[in-house]
């Protein structure tokens, strides 16, 4: 716990405004936006640091926000049902996850443990709730994109899976 | 987790023992504190239509200004001549109470020759009369303590106004300080404490202005004298839950009494008194605090009581607003334990 504190407010690593603002703008879901409102949404925003293998969050915890990687990586993994834990995917600096918590209220769906000193912004459900009541355009433009980024990722979804189906029925035929 | 649980511990007692000592140099942060979160909701509204932060401050500000002039232009001269109507009738009240001590007196001695030794009435004046330079005597000290007339006139208002403009990044900067293995948890606990506490305190605030003014209409309507300031008082002392038509009734019953005795009109105020309750609590409350914490009536009194006792004026204000967002913490922190245990597991 000190060691989190000292992490993230003693040392003098904090990114300025500037640098927050420049990874938001590169984040699909705040394309588009301008200056002014990417200085609102950094003002909503929190800067966190992870030591190796901390947790971000964890499987079944209550979703509460997205997180996108400053600096660093993190593993996402998934806990098999009487087997190990399965490494979902390694993510790296400009990509996000859990944005799904940003809208709905199910529990997390996987760990995020950080790999190697990371960086992280952290955007929450209840400072996105507060930023639609407060700058409603601002907040409407922000719900657009990220419904464009989840019918994204699940169209790549059903495509994977067609891709999946149509190999095993290969597979099944060649047996 | 035992450590943090105990870190945790240590923080909180910590901060008890922190408010308890210096609890009267806290006074005006906590009740700056208090009004800005009063009015947050205004100046987030004023952002929804367009007005910059510092705007929205500033208008609230210039509107609290405004409505000060008009209610002291308008209000004053009313309150002014009831207060002063009051003053003048007083000495002849006190009479009224002698005489009518006297004539029980006499009554009680007719029957019972033997309470002539014990003067009832001039015992019960003199207990009277102790106890109200008593109070009379603290009550400036009483106020002195809770409050200084430079913290109303001052400092109050001065840090209302950079926690209504720097309030979210003072806050952001607190948050930040939270360990990451709790940084959610935290968020979502502050989350919930301020909906259902933002929520409560608005109805309350509502609840207090409507049953000022039933009161005021009320008793008024019925020809009871000094109808407009105990309106008032019923509104302010409906700030403690339950309260505001009990006090209300109380003073319109005494001043009845003492302008004419006890005639029907003391029971017309009863009834007023009851109808108001009954409003208050079947169609205000519910409607007001239908998104605010459930609490039992029951456990509302008991709170009342404990922190009144404790804490007194202040507490009976706040005891229930602490005890919300206390309720709120011990049942997040309920969750996040059990969680930790299915993972121990």
């Amino acid at each position: 716990m000190f060691d989190a504190i000292w992490n993230n407010i003693f040392r003098n690593r904090k990114k300025s405004e500037s640098q927050v603002i420049d990874f938001l703008r590169a984040v699909p879901i705040f394309e588009g936006l301008t200056d002014g409102e990417l200085r609102i949404v950094e003002s909503k925003v929190y800067v966190r640091r992870y030591a190796d293998g901390e947790r971000v969050f964890k499987e079944g915890d209550p979703s509460l926000g997205m997180y996108i990687i400053m600096g660093g990586a993190v593993n996402i993994i998934r806990q098999v049902p009487d087997g190990p834990p399965q490494l979902l995917a390694t993510l790296t600096g400009g990509d996000f996850f859990g944005e799904i918590g940003l809208i709905d209220d199910a529990p997390r769906s996987a760990t995020a443990v950080a790999y190697g000193e990371t960086e992280a912004i952290g955007f929450f459900k209840p400072d996105f709730m507060s930023l639609i009541q407060a700058k409603p355009d601002l907040g409407l433009k922000v719900v657009v994109r990220l419904g464009k980024t989840l019918s994204a990722r699940l169209r790549r979804t059903n495509e994977e899976l067609r891709q999946f189906h149509l190999k095993h029925q290969q597979e099944a035929r060649a047996l | 987790m035992w450590i943090d649980l105990a870190c945790v511990a240590g923080l909180l007692t910590g901060a008890g023992l922190f408010g308890y000592v210096l609890g009267s140099i806290l006074v005006p942060f906590a009740v700056s504190a208090f009004v800005a979160y009063l009015l947050l909701p205004i100046v987030e509204l004023l952002e929804h239509r367009g007005f910059s932060r510092r705007a929205a401050v500033v208008a609230i500000y210039g509107g609290g200004i405004l409505v000060l002039a008009v209610g002291a232009f308008v209000l004053t001269p009313q309150l002014t001549k009831q207060v002063q109507t009051f003053r003048g009738k007083l000495p002849g009240y006190s009479n009224l109470a002698h005489e009518t001590l006297l004539t029980a007196q006499r009554d009680l001695e007719s029957h019972f020759p033997e309470l002539q030794r014990y003067r009832i009435a001039e015992t019960i004046e003199k207990q009277v009369v102790t106890y109200v330079n008593g109070s009379l005597q603290s009550l400036p000290q009483l106020l002195l303590n809770a409050f200084t007339l430079l913290s109303v006139v001052v400092i109050v208002p001065f840090m209302t106004f950079y926690l209504l403009l720097e309030g979210s990044a003072i806050k952001k900067a607190l948050i930040s300080l939270v360990p990451n293995r709790y940084f959610e948890n935290a968020l979502n606990l502050i989350y919930l404490v301020d909906v259902n506490l933002s929520a409560y305190l608005l109805g309350q605030l509502m609840d207090a202005l409507i049953i000022g003014l039933l009161s005021a209409v009320a008793y008024s309507f019925i020809g009871v004298h000094y109808g407009m300031v105990i309106g008032l008082l019923s509104g302010l002392a409906n700030l403690i839950p339950y309260v505001g038509p009990v006090a209300g009734a109380s003073v319109a019953v005494l001043v009845t009494v003492l302008e004419g005795g006890i005639t029907a009109k003391v029971f017309v105020i009863l009834i007023v008194a009851v109808a108001i309750q009954v409003v208050d609590n079947f169609l205000v409350q519910p409607t007001l605090m239908s998104e605010s914490v459930d609490l039992h009536p029951l456990a509302v009194i008991a709170i009342l009581l404990i922190a009144g006792n404790v804490w007194g004026l202040w507490g009976m204000l706040l005891g229930i607003p602490a005890y919300c967002a206390g309720k709120i913490f011990v049942e997040e922190l309920r969750t996040v334990l059990r969680r930790e245990s299915v993972d121990a597991i």
